[in-house]
């Protein structure tokens, strides 16, 4: 239970209300140590694993805490750069890299390198996969900062797909990880490289996140 | 924060007792019945559980269907001055108001004409974004009722475009000199001040300075830099998207002439739409509201007069 009566800082990517009441109070007052959020839905395991994205928002509002993308919608641009600091397409449109932001890490320590893009793309497996893995021929690690997707045919609307809400893929996960504990073991303690980690769940009723101190993001862009 | 839960409470009426109860701080959508009426009502009475509890009505639809609302909208604009101030509805209104959509006489009006009549309520419109972000972040971190007043023409609009500084507030009652000048002052807020600017950029051409005040807030009023610029330029005109039969332009042509009638050199003339609903035709719509033409046809009356 979360009774206090400090200053609450809006959550910008999970206030959505029609009509809601925030707690107000004095700007300079020290942030409160616990926000407890209801959610008007039933939480599902699934909408913890960005490879799993349905057709939806909804599991958005969790990816945003425990997990961060490439690039992803925030209030600065539909595409805001995240993990991904700066990309660029190739000429003939066919190839589009990526430069990842350095010294970012998952919430376990490890680095978030070229090798986890791949990865999580080519584990992705929610609603939009087959129209992208239709598109994409390979996913190429140049070195560990850098990614390249190389596309069959040229298509504009890469960004458009890969980079807002409309898939999940730009989503990374932790490759050393997965691999180690494997699907259920990520399932049951998902390691992200969001402002939150993880610390409990209880499937349909409560998750627990914890601040992650060191996010790389201190801003909101 | 440290530590951030989010907890499954899928029924709403529970999501609202868990926020009155303190069990939560946030809540995802708390619908109700479109019902003008009973959402107003609920903002009113939800605001008392708490004093730190800040409600922000999200668009009772827009401004046109603000109608049913009215009897709890004047309920809660009484509330500080009927309980001695010991209850204050902290409650921000926002409405998207106007006309320029081609959405005919449910989608275009304006009604700050008579809200303004109403003491005890705040009422703001911004025309730019900044202010519009300013405004209402001030409105919502403020104690009392606030409507704020949504251009709707202005909705991603580039002539609305401006660069918002972070944690950018501003203060109710300071209006915005939009453009100095010295031989006519057009006294506008929200969709018009564009209009003002437009038009002062054209009679400049014709060698003429126009001064544009965006007055951002209606209630309270800037009114001494209204005074200030009359006293500058001695010639006004006041521009509003509202009627002009009934409008806020009367009320400020009134104090304008009470109040600086020795410096003025014409009468205070007001640009507004006709008196009669908005047409859904383009037609009948561009012939109701006011524009830049008309603001300019305006204008150049009281500099000749």
């Amino acid at each position: 239970m979360a009774r206090r009566r400090r200053a609450l800082r809006p959550l910008a990517p999970l206030i959505l209300m029609a009509l809601t009441g925030l707690r107000a109070g004095p700007a300079d007052a020290q942030p409160a140590p616990t926000v407890t959020v209801a959610a008007h839905v039933t939480l599902a395991t699934r909408w913890l694993d960005p490879a799993e994205t349905d057709a939806e928002i909804t599991p958005f509002m969790l990816f945003y805490a425990l997990h961060d993308a490439l690039v992803k919608p925030m209030p600065a641009a539909l595409n805001t750069p995240s993990l991904a600091e700066s990309w660029s397409m190739s000429r003939d449109g066919r190839t589009w890299e990526f430069v990842l932001r350095k010294g970012v890490r998952f919430h376990n320590g490890d680095p978030v390198t070229a090798d986890d893009v791949k990865f999580s793309f080519e584990r992705y497996r929610g609603a939009a996969a087959p129209l992208l893995k239709e598109r994409v021929r390979d996913v190429q690690v140049v070195d560990p900062s850098h990614v390249r997707f190389h596309l069959k045919d040229p298509w504009p609307d890469f960004m458009t797909f890969y980079g807002t809400s409309a898939s999940g893929a730009a989503w990374i996960v932790p490759k050393k990880y997965i691999e180690k504990v494997g699907e259920d073991g990520f399932r049951r303690a998902p390691v992200g490289a969001g402002p939150y980690r993880f610390v409990s769940f209880q499937p349909g009723i409560e998750l627990v996140l914890e601040a992650f101190d060191q996010y790389w993001r201190r801003r909101r862009p | 924060m440290k530590r951030l839960v989010i907890r499954s409470i899928p029924e709403e009426s529970t999501r609202a007792a868990a926020l009155k109860r303190g069990e939560i701080d946030i809540v995802y959508f708390i619908n109700g019945p479109i019902a003008e009426d009973f959402i107003m009502g609920t903002a009113n009475g939800f605001s008392r559980f708490s004093e730190a509890i800040r409600v922000v009505v999200e668009g009772a639809e827009f401004a046109d269907y603000f109608w049913p609302a009215a009897e709890q909208m004047v309920e809660m604009s009484h509330e500080y001055w009927r309980t001695n101030g010991q209850f204050v509805p902290n409650v921000t209104v926002r409405l998207a108001s106007g006309g320029y959509i081609g959405g005919g006489l449910y989608h275009s009006q304006n009604i700050e004409g008579w809200l303004t009549t109403l003491p005890g309520l705040r009422i703001v419109v911004p025309a730019f974004a900044d202010d519009a972000a300013g405004l209402l972040r001030t409105a919502i971190r403020s104690r009392g009722v606030t409507v704020y007043l949504e251009p709707k023409f202005l909705y991603n609009n580039p002539m609305a475009r401006a660069k918002v500084p972070e944690e950018f507030a501003v203060p109710f009652g300071k209006a915005r000199l939009r453009r100095e000048g010295t031989n006519l002052t057009i006294v506008a807020y929200g969709t018009p001040v564009h209009f003002a600017l437009e038009a002062a950029r054209l009679l400049e051409a014709e060698g003429k300075s126009v001064e544009v005040l965006d007055l951002r807030s209606l209630v309270p009023l800037d009114f001494d830099a209204v005074l200030a610029s009359v006293r500058k330029t001695s010639r006004v005109l006041v521009a509003h998207e509202d009627k002009v039969h009934g409008g806020f332009g009367g009320e400020l042509a009134a104090r304008i002439q009470a109040e600086a009638f020795p410096f003025l050199d014409a009468p205070v003339a007001r640009v507004g739409s006709e008196f009669t609903p908005v047409g859904f035709s383009r037609v009948l719509e561009r012939a109701i509201l006011p524009s830049t033409d008309k603001v300019v046809a305006a204008a150049k009356k009281v500099l000749e007069y």
